[in-house]
């Protein structure tokens, strides 16, 4: 046996005897006499000191060596060798959570003044957008549980339109959005409560989450990563700090023979060409450049406008709005039954008076953050527009630093890597000719 | 031309394609087994089992039946078991399917990346005017996109409702319809498997035009009046001095004196300038409400009795029964001693309401002006002597104490005062008896104590989940309990006197009885602790003070008077009125020590109430107020 298979024996047999010395004995149920007094339903306690530090030298350690197996030795395979270990760890021991995707609500929640916000959820916040700032996309790539799990399956990948994926693309923004507005004011963790793939790492949840789940995967199997590219909140925040990052992804360690087989190996559509040409009509894109500049505030500000008007669907998101509304329609004799949380608005001795100022006030800010969330909205498609026709200057094939999730799939595609990692540049001059030729 | 030649020599591309093929097959069998076990675990749970809920229904029919609950038990036992075993077997079934649909997927993914062939360079075409045109695309796109969207809102806009912001009580909610809950749907907690409804006969208890917002006073209000039975929390101390001599009869600290126009053996109330009191006859039950400080009436508020009430004996008038019998002939007979009278039960307030309970059941709220909010009719089955109980407030809820001969139907009610919805319902394993609830702040939070026979029982006040219970109190309980520092104290003639630490939980009986005494049992009187010593009455007079901590009995003294009010404390002296109208006052402490006395007319069944300054006493047909005022 070679010295690797003995080695992965070890930490096989060692992992399973920490998970049976971990263990503890669930059932069966000790038998209870009628009237034996039950306990009180306790809230569980948080992850504990060390173990919550050892989550964040986890996150950190995978980061840099994310980073490094991506920026500096290039080398794919032990980038998928630590997103597989990411997938364990983060996935399937810890269970989805604490991620820095989920971590925005709580982020959110503690600048409104919900809560004190944990040293450990704003690490898990921070480090990755850190990492962004200095070396882009490396979490996608690696680090994260959710992109892992898609990128298993990414089997068929096929390339979206461009247009398309930039309209589909909005989505993400809007529930970027959405999260952070319904965690601001209280009404719940969305991102938490509709994670497509908690299901699958708990082994259990609910059926319509676990649905989504699967058929996210199944869309993923043709249409790679549907949910980082066309959901991911926290990707919206990645995307923006990637594109001022220090390092990124580089397709070539040279130059390069623009041979084009980086854009079919990207399953990402993040590959773009080089300008070369310049633009015939500067005269018309300036006016065009002018229009969409003139068309930001109105967008803004229709978008602001529209979505405070529609503010009242939001209201039914807020706990304390549904239960005063159900309270309120149950005095009114609307009801001739109670609700969970009404009953427990009863028997809790509740003050409905305070209870309606409660609710008015959430209405109040719900409707707000909705002015503020449509207007968010109307200037990212303006900008996305002002994008659009701006041309950037590029000299070769190029990975987009906001689209590239840094897998490194391009790297053993591109003759001019594979020249340096094996020195056969005999092959790359054939190359270089063929496509002169073409 | 291609850069790899993967798929010349063995096809390895295949062999993971097979794999894949293999483990797939694997997954979904296991997928199928999984499926299988999580439908037998969903059949073997015991709260929706069919079989379980039959003989739960069997057990409702038939409370008393130990073999049919050692049978529920043993089964409900068996079926967990069953249902952890499944679950065990799902568990392990959905880790398999995962590793098996995992290793499918990397097998499919390694025979695709062994089979494909890297394309040939390609440089052809114009990529750059490709990308531009795609720009152009996305932003003629996404222009239109914008466009479509504003569109909708716009529509939605003109389609939709708008929403309004909720209405604040007084506006549509509240005048729109009936504003109490549906009080017979909210589930109750009780100690029993079967949930008992809400006594309710009245199709429709809402009476309410108009909803005020649940709101209860603070206990600085509480304690500055007189708001309960024996006082705040029932705990018959009260802030402030009091006059300790007195008489009615010389005008000697006699602030006023006003008739009582229905007779009753209720206690005074006192809120903010306003002194509550009932009185009932056989053809109607009032509230009335004096003015504090000039003894005016200056409402009645009056409640016509739900259930018939026996003649007694004195009483021959005919010409009444037969009107009663005209207005309402299906009514029902309650049972009422002479002695208990016709308004035996002392009323009370939130400070926001003020709410009556009376013998045939009727138990109605007013607000302070003496606007009827709502009434119930509590279903007071069969009591002997007739139900006597008292009636206390903790924040909006009122108490009700409703002990009855059929242990399945006593019970500790909880009510919103504003509403009269049940906010719970606790079922007592307790026969029928006279003593009130009383409220502590106790170490573990507040309590609702109350006393039965057999039990001393300690209940959390926000819903009414009973936190311990102590034997044994046995006999007809009249007297309530009283507390003090984390001690519930509890008697009754031929019983016992408890002491017990109110911490505990479940059966305290042994585990938490500080103390047991068996000597000077009052029958009527309830017992007053101030922290140091208990105080007993006997209704023959004799007075005794017991130490809190270990029940020794400092002094005894035989009084030479008979007792029926409960004794009341006010800055260090004790006030105890005699049936006959005299009041002593003695000096709280180990030693027996008369510090004054006063006298009104009696009889004096009632318990004297103090706030502000004044002394409320319920004499014959009066009430005098009591005060060193000029």
């Amino acid at each position: 046996m070679r010295p690797t298979s003995w080695l992965l024996t070890a930490i096989a047999v060692a992992t399973l005897a920490a998970m049976a010395w971990g263990s503890v004995e669930r059932f069966p149920p000790p038998e209870l006499p009628a009237d034996h007094p039950l306990p009180q339903p306790t809230t569980p306690a948080p992850r504990g000191g060390d173990l919550a530090l050892l989550d964040v030298a986890v996150l950190l350690a995978t980061l840099a060596l994310a980073s490094v197996f991506a920026v500096v030795l290039r080398n794919r395979k032990l980038m998928l060798a630590t997103m597989l270990f990411s997938l364990a760890y983060f996935g399937f021991y810890r269970r989805g959570c604490v991620c820095p995707i989920g971590a925005i609500g709580n982020v959110s929640w503690a600048l409104a003044g919900g809560y004190v916000l944990p040293a450990v959820v704003l690490v898990f916040f921070l480090a990755p957008l850190a990492t962004a700032l200095i070396t882009g996309r490396t979490f996608c790539a690696s680090v994260c549980p959710l992109g892992a799990m898609q990128d298993v399956v990414a089997l068929k990948p096929v390339k979206v339109p461009f247009w398309l994926e930039q309209i589909l693309g909005l989505m993400a923004y809007l529930y970027l959005a959405l999260a952070v507005l319904l965690a601001w004011t209280g009404s719940g963790f969305a991102i938490c409560q509709y994670d497509p793939f908690v299901s699958f790492f708990r082994l259990s949840g609910a059926w319509n989450m676990l649905a989504i789940g699967v058929a996210l995967l199944a869309i993923g199997v043709f249409f790679a990563r549907p949910y980082c590219r066309l959901f991911c909140p926290y990707g919206v925040l990645l995307r923006l700090l990637s594109r001022v990052s220090w390092k990124r992804v580089r397709i070539t360690p040279a130059e390069c023979i623009r041979c084009r087989l980086c854009e079919d190996a990207c399953p990402y559509g993040a590959i773009r060409p080089p300008t070369d040409t310049r633009p015939t009509d500067r005269r018309r894109g300036k006016l065009i450049l002018a229009c969409l500049l003139a068309l930001a505030p109105v967008l803004t500000a229709a978008g602001a406008l529209g979505a405070r008007r529609l503010s009242g669907v939001l209201w039914q998101a807020n706990p304390t709005v549904r239960l005063a509304q159900r309270v309120a329609a149950e005095r009114a004799g609307e009801f001739s039954d109670t609700t969970k949380a009404s009953e427990a608005f009863y028997r809790s001795s509740g003050n409905f008076e305070a209870l309606m100022a409660q609710a008015r006030q959430k209405q109040v800010d719900l409707a707000d953050g909705a002015t503020w969330l449509g207007a968010f909205m109307g200037l990212v498609i303006a900008l996305k527009l002002i994008g659009l026709h701006t041309r950037r200057r590029r000299q070769d094939f190029e990975a987009d630093p906001a689209a590239c999730l840094a897998c490194g799939r391009c790297y053993n595609y591109c003759p001019v890597h594979r020249a340096h990692r094996t020195g056969d540049f005999a092959t790359l001059e054939k190359l270089k000719a063929a496509t002169s030729k073409t | 031309m291609t850069i790899r030649q993967d798929t010349q020599g063995f096809p390895w591309h295949k062999a993971a394609f097979a794999a894949a093929a293999a483990a797939g097959v694997v997954a979904a069998v296991i997928a199928v087994l999984t499926g299988i076990f999580y439908v037998q675990a969903g059949q073997a749970d015991p709260q929706t089992a069919p079989h379980l809920a039959q003989l739960r229904q069997q057990l409702s029919q038939a409370r008393q039946d130990e073999g049919l609950k050692d049978q529920i038990r043993q089964e409900a036992l068996a079926l967990r078991l069953r249902q952890a075993h499944l679950r065990q077997n799902m568990l392990v079934g959905l880790w398999m399917l995962l590793g098996f649909s995992g290793l499918a997927v990397v097998a499919l993914q390694v025979g695709w990346t062994l089979k494909k062939e890297t394309p040939a360079p390609d440089a052809s075409g114009e990529p750059a005017v490709r990308q531009e045109r795609s720009a152009n695309l996305a932003r003629y796109t996404m222009i239109g996109s914008a466009g479509l969207l504003l569109a909708c809102a716009v529509l939605l806009t003109l389609a939709m409702p708008s929403y309004k912001p909720l209405e604040m009580p007084g506006g549509t909610i509240a005048t729109s319809g009936p504003a109490t809950l549906p009080a017979e749907k909210i589930a109750t907690t009780t100690s029993t498997p079967q949930p008992q409804p809400y006594p309710s006969p009245q199709p429709q208890p809402a009476l309410v035009k108009t909803v005020e917002g649940v709101d209860y006073a603070t206990t600085e209000e509480m304690q500055k009046n007189w708001p309960m039975f024996r006082g705040p929390g029932g705990l018959a101390a009260a802030r402030g001095e009091y006059p300790i001599t007195f008489n009615a009869k010389e005008k000697q600290s006699l602030l006023w004196q006003v008739a009582v126009p229905l007779e009753g053996k209720s206690s005074p109330l006192v809120w903010q300038g306003k002194v509550f009191l009932t009185g009932a006859s056989r053809t109607t039950q009032e509230l009335y409400c004096f003015d504090a400080k000039t003894g005016k009436l200056l409402w009645t508020g009056k409640q016509p009795p739900s259930r018939r009430v026996p003649k007694r004996s004195e009483e021959a008038a005919a010409h009444e029964e037969a009107k009663l019998e005209e207005e309402s002939p299906a009514r029902e007979e309650i049972k009422l001693n002479d002695d208990t009278g016709l308004a035996p039960n002392t009323p009370a307030t939130d400070g926001r309401h003020v709410f009556a309970v009376y013998p045939t059941g009727d138990l109605v709220a007013f607000d302070l002006d003496g606007k009827k909010l709502w009434s119930k009719l509590l279903d007071i089955g069969n009591n002997p002597y007739g139900y006597a109980s008292s009636l206390a407030v903790w924040r909006d809820l009122v108490i009700v104490q409703l002990d009855t001969d059929d242990e399945t139907k006593s019970a500790l009610y909880g009510i919103q005062g504003a509403t009269g919805a049940q906010a719970f319902k606790t079922i007592r394993p307790i026969s029928g008896s006279w003593a009130s609830p009383i409220v502590a702040n106790t170490p573990t939070g507040p309590q609702i104590i109350a006393v039965g026979d057999p039990y001393l029982m300690g209940y959390r006040a926000q819903d009414g989940k009973e936190m311990w219970r102590a034997e044994k109190i046995s006999n007809d309980v009249t007297p309530s309990p009283a507390y003090a520092d984390g001690m519930a104290f509890a008697c009754q003639s031929g019983s016992g006197l408890l002491a017990i630490k109110t911490d505990g939980k479940g059966d305290v009986s042994k585990t938490h009885l500080a103390w047991q005494g068996e000597e000077n049992l009052p029958d009527i009187v309830s017992p007053l602790a101030d922290g140091q010593y208990v105080y007993t009455l006997t209704s023959g007079g004799t007075f005794t003070a017991f130490a809190a901590k270990d029940g020794k009995k400092a002094y005894e003294k035989e009084l030479d008077m008979q007792f029926n009010a409960s004794p009341v404390l006010a800055d260090q002296r004790l006030y105890l009125l005699g049936l006959n109208g005299k009041m002593l006052v003695v000096a709280s402490g180990g030693e027996y020590q008369e510090v004054g006395h006063g006298e009104v007319e009696g009889p004096c069944h009632a318990t004297p109430a103090l706030a502000e300054g004044r002394i409320y006493i319920r004499g014959k047909d009066c009430l005098y107020c009591i005060s060193e005022e000029k």
